[in-house]
């Protein structure tokens, strides 16, 4: 056993981390590695008998359980083909308007947020549905990434989200609660992305066109209007059965999940019957990407007991204190820095595991509301998907994309959107009932 | 030569099959909240044992399934440099990060996660609740789980090492 200076342990703690990363090995493992040889090093073997029962509950953890449900839910919704019939109603609402193809994205995109709440899976799908589309009508191609990778990330703040569940989990404040806090936040957002598209595609239609005339009137407008209703009926199925029966008290948000789960397993065998080979896809990867999430919690929360056990925390504290000069909203400006920053190297989920135990006591101390705290956290995290090096939207998207689109392309399309999503955390920060007003009359 | 192909042809087989096999918690879990809530909601009647069943239940789908996502290299990890450094160069580097940082994890909770099923065995701890069931099932998942992953990892570790010394991809 060392006595390792805190200091000292913070830095050696994050630049071993980083250290991992870069070497590619999964970010799960290196923190969980991470903090096995800082624990050996500071507390000496036994000490790490705590692992077993940081693991335990995180693994037994009844609310991280809608994490589960999520995804498979995602799956079954993927395979279902209603994401590609609402895609097509969204071409068809905005077909004459210049960027249609990117407004649908959009709109299809926060639609989708609310029907699921993972952040691959509409990534993914967006790129496949919508991406062919706009290259074949001459779209820019750094603006369409922008505008689809930006529209994935909306899936996590528009509820149901699995980000909010692990922040649930994280603070004690119900999942109800945040998942109605991040509402008002994330149309707002989808309303600034819409605007934004629609400035950009009037100033140079190039980059972006309408929907060619042919295409347009292939369909009477009669003939669009029941095509867009019919295909919006399922996505009001799901909204009305996870999140309704979440804030109405039917049933708790890991039974939601579960109705959810179980309504898109429906849909999956209505629209595209009862596909054995299909059903088993969904269930295994579903089980690979639920464990991915859940191995990542672990290594987070391993990392956690020993970085706080070695001082690390009070570090951190220490630095957000020195700025006490700028008041508390200087703090407040501090902290959503830090994450902001940590949002271009670490991954999410353990950014929330890190930083929540830390920043959480000081936002109570400074007398800020916690659900507004949490949320803007959840805005400001949104901007790490998209802000290279490690984003991830940009690498879900890096997979599905035409080889003809590289990482560089995306990079620069993400660009004007990240700085977008800095204007939403500006308004959450001046406007505060964005987050806080809907829980307060939805959750008594 | 023929010998190392059957072992990482076996080991790698256990991960699929355990990995395919305890996927279905989650089916089962879902299963079981709809159970739930039709008994709670609709016929008035909540039951005592689906919260801790649903638990054990997702312990299983985490734990027992991390070795399978290794296989399937599902583990979310950062590509950025490792993505343009010559295959070799990515196997000696995973030589390196697997042993000091996973196999040095693994290797602790392996041992601890042991003791901690042992201990719930030993005194047939039971949960604080209305249930009052038995914890060991739960618990034995944790070094039955990390028990799977060791298994991978040494599959992996090998499939490295040949190709490193052989130069052909197992």
């Amino acid at each position: 056993m060392i006595d390792i200076p805190p200091v000292l342990a913070t830095i050696l703690m994050f630049g071993s981390i980083l250290v991992g990363l870069s070497l590619g090995h999964p970010v799960a493992f290196v923190l969980a590695g991470v903090a096995t040889i800082f624990g050996l090093l500071g507390w000496g073997p036994d000490a790490l008998y705590i692992f077993t029962g940081r693991v335990f509950d995180a693994a037994t953890n009844h609310i991280l359980i809608a994490i589960a449900n999520f995804i498979l839910m995602a799956s079954f919704l993927g395979k279902s083909g209603i994401s590609e019939r609402i895609f097509r109603s969204m071409m068809y609402l905005f077909g004459p308007m210049n960027g249609a193809i990117a407004l649908a994205a959009i709109v299809w995109c926060a639609l989708e947020a609310a029907c699921t709440g993972v952040i691959g899976a509409s990534v993914v799908s967006m790129t496949i549905l919508a991406m062919p589309v706009m290259l074949k009508y001459h779209y820019d191609k750094h603006f369409s990434c922008g505008c689809i990778a930006a529209g994935g990330t909306l899936s996590i703040l528009i509820p149901p989200s699995i980000m909010l569940v692990m922040m649930a989990d994280q603070s004690g404040i119900s999942v109800g609660k945040l998942f109605a806090a991040g509402l008002g936040p994330g149309v707002v957002l989808s309303a600034l992305f819409f605007v934004y598209i629609v400035i950009m595609t009037t100033v140079n239609p190039k980059k972006g066109p309408a929907l060619p005339f042919e295409e347009r009137v292939a369909l009477s407008i009669g003939q669009k209007a029941k095509y867009i209703l019919v295909n919006l009926v399922p996505a009001a199925i799901l909204i009305i059965g996870v999140l309704g029966s979440i804030w109405t008290g039917v049933a708790t948000p890991t039974e939601a999940s579960g109705v959810g789960a179980f309504i898109a397993f429906i849909f999956m065998i209505v629209y595209e019957g009862f596909d054995r080979k299909a059903f088993l896809d969904c269930v295994w990867s579903a089980a690979r990407t639920n464990c991915m999430v859940m191995a990542i919690i672990i290594g987070a929360s391993v990392f956690t007991a020993v970085f706080l056990g070695l001082g690390g925390g009070d570090v951190v504290r220490e630095i957000i204190y020195r700025f006490d000069f700028l008041g508390k909203w200087g703090m407040c400006g501090i902290m959503m820095f830090m994450i902001f920053i940590m949002g271009f190297i670490i991954d999410w989920i353990a950014i929330v595991y890190i930083t929540f135990p830390i920043f959480l006591p000081i936002a109570n101390e400074l007398g800020f509301d916690p659900t507004w705290f949490i949320i803007m956290i959840a805005v400001n995290l949104q901007a790490s998907f998209l802000s290279p090096p490690v984003g991830y939207a940009l690498f879900y998207m890096k997979t599905t994309v035409p080889p003809e689109i590289t990482l560089a392309d995306i990079y620069k399309g993400v660009f004007p959107f990240i700085l977008i999503q800095l204007i939403s955390l500006g308004i959450l920060w001046v406007y505060s009932p964005l987050a806080t007003y809907l829980p307060s009359i939805l959750i008594k | 030569m023929r010998n190392i192909r059957v072992i990482v042809k076996i080991l790698d087989a256990v991960s699929e099959w355990c990995g395919k096999i305890f996927s279905w918690f989650i089916v089962t879990i879902i299963a079981l909240s709809l159970y739930e809530v039709f008994t709670r909601r609709l016929l008035g009647k909540p039951t005592i044992w689906t919260h801790e069943i649903i638990a054990y239940c997702f312990c299983g789908a985490v734990l027992l399934t991390i070795g399978y996502t290794l296989k399937h290299r599902a583990h979310a990890n950062v590509d950025l440099l490792y993505g343009y450094f010559p295959p070799r160069v990515q196997a000696v580097l995973d030589l390196v990060t697997y042993t000091l940082f996973l196999g040095i994890f693994v290797s602790f909770l392996l041992y601890f996660g042991i003791k901690f099923a042992a201990t719930s065995w030993a005194i047939m701890e039971r949960t604080p609740s209305a249930f009052n069931f038995y914890v060991f099932p739960a618990k034995t998942m944790l070094p039955v789980g990390v028990f799977l992953l060791v298994l991978q990892m040494i599959s992996d570790i090998i499939r490295r090492i040949v190709f490193l010394v052989k130069g052909e991809s197992l």
